[in-house]
């Protein structure tokens, strides 16, 4: 250690001290170490005052989306298991079947797999257009140095607007009534994408970047995939 | 091994366990550390969608790094020191493509018990306290952070950043005449602290 770089260990040393103790900076006779010493203070509150997001389970689970699936952990009885339940299934199921011939389903079950697919289909069609927009943002293909090639994110938007369509409907349903606002910005950037040219100016891309980060979709995006997933 | 709560294991044994494939014992380090890197890369950033990224990106580093994780080493130390250095790199990436961010458009998490006239005044203060911290070195600033924003001993700082204890001492002391300097011109850390 130089001795400038020892001087100064010695007076974060000495600054510490005091905030060890609680002296009051008034009680401290050097008025640069008590300066110092308050200033600490204040840099501690600000910092306990800083309460930013929790990133929450779907950061875990997109984490573990993208490791990749061949080094996942195998073990040997699983493929022996389910080679077992699809012999079972396929021994018992055509059977019962045929002793009640009538297969009864509870309707209120019927509703609850009907408002969990939408559930799931909501929660995909949230994380596939996150995926779209994160992949917009740095664009791999150019057509020329100033333009971008966007056939492939074209072809994604056209399968996102389709099923953007499907859940119209359910968002008049009170149950999504926040995400009806969002999901009209959504529809918004998707058709504008879609009426990209498949050449587009790199600055035709910056600006719907730029809006997206302003507009903060994809924090919003990540957090009402969120909170479907937990829902 | 796995022969009780994974849970309860600790990290060095997950990390382990995770370096012979196990995944659900990276699941498990994921969860237990995810909330304080995403923070510590969130406060180095100020730009949550760019903290988001930089944060998947260390957990996957550690995942594809797996096979070099030393057994006896501290996992949180090698994690931090991974996150740090990540967050550098993306300071120094978005320098490099101007994209990093005006102070307007920073975003703020300030703790909502305050009542509006202190929230106004607190986020005032907190604006020109960033700006103040972007001014200081990537070093400089990732220490004041790991220091004052999310409490590690300075033991701890200094195995992240590989150097000696009286080397983060150093630096600290510089790093917080630097923004007194600059932030007791402005007038603004001699304001009383809000309670």
């Amino acid at each position: 250690m130089n001795p400038n770089e020892s001087h100064y260990a010695d007076q974060f040393d000495r600054i510490q001290d005091h905030l060890d103790q609680n002296t009051p900076a008034a009680h401290i006779q050097d008025p640069e170490l008590a300066e110092d010493v308050r200033f600490v203070r204040w840099l501690n509150h600000m910092a306990s005052l800083s309460n930013p997001p929790e990133p929450g389970p779907l950061f875990t689970q997109q984490v573990l989306k993208k490791v990749p699936r061949s080094k996942r952990q195998q073990v040997w009885w699983a493929p022996v298991l389910t080679l077992a339940a699809a012999l079972l299934l396929f021994v018992f199921w055509p059977r019962q079947a045929k002793q009640d011939e009538r297969i009864f389903i509870d309707p209120s079950l019927l509703d609850q797999i009907a408002q969990n697919e939408t559930r799931q289909g909501l929660y995909d069609y949230l994380t596939q257009t996150e995926f779209l927009l994160v992949s917009l943002r740095e664009p791999t293909q150019q057509c020329t140095p100033d333009q971008v090639d966007v056939q492939t994110e074209k072809e994604f938007v056209k399968g996102l607007l389709l099923q953007h369509k499907s859940f119209t409907p359910q968002m008049d349903k009170l149950e999504y009534h926040q995400v009806r606002e969002f999901f009209q910005q959504l529809e918004i950037i998707l058709v504008d994408l879609n009426t990209l040219n498949r050449c587009s100016d790199k600055m035709e891309l910056d600006l719907l970047n730029q809006h997206i980060q302003e507009q903060r979709i994809l924090t919003k995006l990540r957090l009402f995939a969120q909170e479907i997933a937990v829902s | 091994m796995m022969d009780q709560n994974p849970a309860l294991e600790s990290d060095e044994s997950l990390m382990t366990q995770v370096s012979k494939g196990n995944l659900n014992g990276f699941e498990i380090l994921v969860k237990r550390h995810q909330n304080k890197v995403y923070r510590l890369i969130l406060h180095m950033l100020h730009q949550e969608e760019e903290a988001w990224d930089v944060a998947q990106e260390v957990f996957l580093k550690i995942y594809n790094s797996r096979q070099s994780y030393a057994e006896n080493a501290k996992f949180t130390t090698w994690l931090y020191r991974i996150a740090t250095n990540a967050a550098i790199d993306r300071i120094r990436q978005l320098r490099r493509d101007q994209k990093v961010q005006g102070l307007e458009e920073h975003e703020e998490f300030v703790s909502e018990d305050h009542g509006p006239q202190d929230q106004l005044q607190i986020q005032e203060a907190r604006q020109q306290l960033e700006r103040a911290l972007a001014k200081l070195s990537e070093r400089q600033r990732g220490m004041v952070i790991m220091k004052y924003y999310e409490g590690f001993a300075v033991n701890e700082i200094a195995e992240v950043f590989d150097c000696a204890a009286g080397t983060v001492k150093a630096t600290l002391f510089q790093a917080v005449r630097n923004l007194r300097d600059h932030l007791g011109q402005l007038g603004i850390a001699d304001a009383e602290v809000i309670k």
